[in-house]
């Protein structure tokens, strides 16, 4: 890559003699050491760890047989497609099996996997999340801050990936130049179409609906999302933490904006002067749990004053 | 079976076709240059212990990055390097501009810092930075997307495209 000023920059730092002859030597002597001492012996101290470990393992297993089965109304594509007659690939159970790993040991990663439910297939990608931002991060680095209604959603393709084209019109500004009545466009990842479309507008072979042939209509809905989120849809009620993205849709000229951390920086009206995050969800219904990071708009603006 | 000397040899020229990259690349996670040196030495341990076989040098390089990431994803999450603070890195010895950028480029969030690096400097594709990051094509495209954004609204057009 030509006329690249960061890899100028990244080449001239210095490591100085970090890997000479005698470090290699040293390298090698450390690994074979690893190799070749490695007794079978588990030490005392550790057992009380093996023990910690074999409750969790043996909570992870109890639990849902106490509880006994969920969300009786999802069904996965697995199984939908075998109702209906098609036949699932032994690819399809490897990528079960992972999601469900996924889901059981990650405590900030949602892993829903795909499912179809009423006809409409949902797909969610997982994103391995970093660390999220906290309500007072999320205050500090949001240039705008406004509560307000989804008016339009559109899917929108680029360069393989389906993104979502919604405008919300400002209902309260808490931070930024907003003013009640704008329009904002904002764009997020993930989307609803169709298979058929899907299909049609993107290249890339791999998708999860592709472990199942051709067989799954092209007029079935497509949503997808990402953790568990998806994106905005019409009558939304929303409290967004949105920066400005403008150039990020080739096709789209102006401002644009999107919300911080892709899903972190939008929360669902729940109640009276309360807004929440909703619960990550095989499907794109807007529900809360008691986990639900929430706030009302007092504490909000108490928050904004208080970054200043 | 390799003698000695031949394993030697064979580790000494991996190692220093790969230590830019790899040392740069951990620098790019932990920002702090003896972090990654040793963060680096831990990857050619494994190299040594694991020895691997590749069909091609890409696909070898390939691994070496995927654990060096995962390493620094290690290191970054262990119980140490939350309670230490390490100290700010001496970049005077660069021209003014470079410093300034890398400044720019290392005080972006992990998520966007990481795809910029590999994509700037190493020249990997999304696709390939997916693979060694362990993330979906279009989470990096968006971070990596995001990532010019914000060095844009700092640095103007300068960056890179």
């Amino acid at each position: 890559m030509n006329n690249n000023p960061y890899k100028s920059a990244v080449e001239h730092l210095k490591f100085d003699e970090a890997f000479d002859e005698q470090t290699i030597a040293l390298m090698l002597a450390a690994a074979q050491k690893k190799k070749t001492i490695r007794p079978f012996r588990i030490p005392r101290s550790s057992w009380r760890y093996i023990a910690a470990a074999a409750v969790i393992i043996l909570l992870f297993i109890a639990v849902p047989l106490i509880r006994g089965p969920q969300n009786t109304n999802e069904t996965t594509v697995a199984a939908a497609m075998t109702a209906a007659g098609y036949e699932t690939t032994a690819q399809s159970d490897v990528t079960s099996n992972e999601t469900t790993a996924l889901t059981t040991l990650s405590t900030d990663v949602y892993s829903p996997g795909t499912v179809i439910e009423d006809g409409t297939m949902y797909v969610s990608s997982t994103t391995s999340r970093m660390t999220p931002r906290s309500m007072n991060e999320l205050v500090n680095v949001a240039d705008n801050i406004f509560t307000g209604l989804c008016v339009s959603s559109e899917p929108v393709f680029q360069n393989d990936f389906l993104y979502t084209l919604s405008e919300v019109q400002v209902t309260a500004v808490f931070k930024g130049a907003f003013q009640v009545g704008d329009i904002v466009p904002v764009v997020e990842m993930g989307g609803r179409t169709t298979v058929g479309e899907y299909r049609k507008e993107t290249t890339v072979i791999v998708k999860d609906f592709d472990h199942y042939d051709d067989s799954i209509p092209a007029d079935t809905n497509y949503v997808e999302g990402m953790d568990g989120f998806f994106p905005l849809k019409v009558d939304d009620n929303v409290l967004l933490f949105a920066g400005d993205t403008s150039g990020f849709l080739n096709d789209f000229t102006g401002p644009l904006y999107d919300t911080y951390g892709d899903y972190e920086g939008k929360m669902y009206f729940r109640n009276e002067n309360v807004y929440a995050r909703n619960t990550p969800s095989n499907t794109d219904q807007i529900t809360f749990d008691d986990k639900s990071s929430s706030i009302s708009l007092d504490e909000l603006k108490l928050l904004i004053e208080d970054s200043k | 079976m390799k003698s000695p000397a031949d394993l030697n040899e064979a580790i000494s020229i991996i190692v220093h076709t790969y230590s830019t990259s790899v040392l740069r690349f951990a620098y790019s996670y932990v920002k702090n240059r003896s972090d990654a040196e040793d963060i680096a030495q831990d990857v050619f341990i494994t190299y040594i212990q694991k020895a691997p076989d590749f069909d091609h040098e890409m696909q070898r390089k390939a691994w070496i990055m995927s654990v060096t990431s995962n390493k620094c994803k290690d290191y970054l999450k262990s119980s140490w390097k939350k309670r230490v603070t390490s100290m700010p890195e001496n970049l005077g010895y660069l021209p003014r501009e470079e410093s300034t950028l890398i400044s720019y480029v290392y005080s972006l969030d992990e998520k966007y810092r990481i795809p910029i690096h590999l994509y700037y400097f190493e020249g990997y594709s999304v696709e390939e930075i997916a693979r060694i990051t362990g993330n979906k094509s279009a989470t990096v495209a968006t971070w990596l997307s995001r990532g010019r954004a914000l060095l844009k609204t700092k640095i103007g057009d300068d960056f890179c495209e």
